[in-house]
């Protein structure tokens, strides 16, 4: 039996899809695209425990998504020293990730040049646009919450309401 | 603690005295927390900075300024920083 591919997400993800209300959108990307959604418990506990213990609401957001098991909890055994960019990049490797969701503009780049191929949440909502799975009007609708919400930047609203399509590398940026 | 004695202008020592009072405090506290303050806003400053070079992640800018994940993205949020540009 062949193993699905497995996509890693980051906090930064998950936090802008939950500041977007856009979480559910998880859902219709995994079973239409077949991937198993992985996070390494440094993960979940940064964007769920730790979240939840700072009171902020998205965090249960979150939590929900992955109680669902839209999302998995995985663990590698790593020292605990390790930061957790590092453990995020290792457990990638150490799964044999393809893709890596993430909305940190440093690391996302230091994903790229690992060799992973990295998307932002404004690029996987464009993907399900362009797989029919969410309609322009409500992509634009999320496109202005991740602008409100400064999970992406004012100045791109144009490009990313223009642009239907195009392979952004990081890797050499 | 350190002790240290300061000169100041009597305008600014007025200005020390009108802060002091608002907020409840004697002139020592106020400016203490003043002190704070500005050592806190430069550390922030320099910190997001970092970010905006990319120079940190937001995992690094949170180290850097003893916050949580969760604050320090909300920080950037209230400071008007995007997280992708």
């Amino acid at each position: 039996m062949e193993q699905q591919e497995i996509t890693i997400l980051d906090s930064s993800f998950l936090i802008s899809l939950a500041k977007i209300d856009a979480l559910s959108l998880l859902e219709v990307f995994k079973k239409k695209a077949g991937v198993t959604l992985l996070i390494p418990y440094a993960i979940y506990k940064e964007c769920v425990e730790d979240g939840i213990r700072g009171g902020y609401l998205d965090s249960l957001a979150i939590k929900k998504q992955i109680e669902r098991g839209t999302v998995s909890m995985k663990d590698v055994d790593l020292p605990s020293e390790l930061a957790v960019d590092e453990v995020l990049m290792v457990s990638a490797a150490h799964w044999g990730v393809k893709t890596v969701f993430v909305d940190d503009q440093l690391l996302l780049k230091k994903a790229a040049r690992k060799g992973f191929i990295v998307k932002r949440s404004v690029e996987f909502l464009r993907d399900l646009v362009k797989k029919g799975d969410l309609n322009r009007s409500d992509y634009l609708k999320f496109l202005n919450r991740l602008i409100k919400r400064r999970r992406i930047s004012e100045d791109k609203r144009t490009l990313y309401e223009e642009v239907a399509d195009e392979n952004l590398d990081y890797s050499t940026s | 603690m350190k002790t240290l004695t300061i000169q100041l202008p009597e305008k600014l020592y007025e200005l020390l005295v009108s802060y002091s009072r608002k907020r409840g405090k004697d002139v020592t506290d106020a400016l203490k927390e003043y002190a704070q303050i500005m050592v806190w806003e430069e550390k922030k400053e320099e910190a997001i900075s970092a970010y905006n070079e990319e120079k940190v992640t937001l995992r690094e800018l949170a180290d850097l300024l003893g916050l949580s994940y969760w604050e320090a993205d909300e920080l950037l949020e209230k400071e008007g920083i995007a997280l992708i540009r």
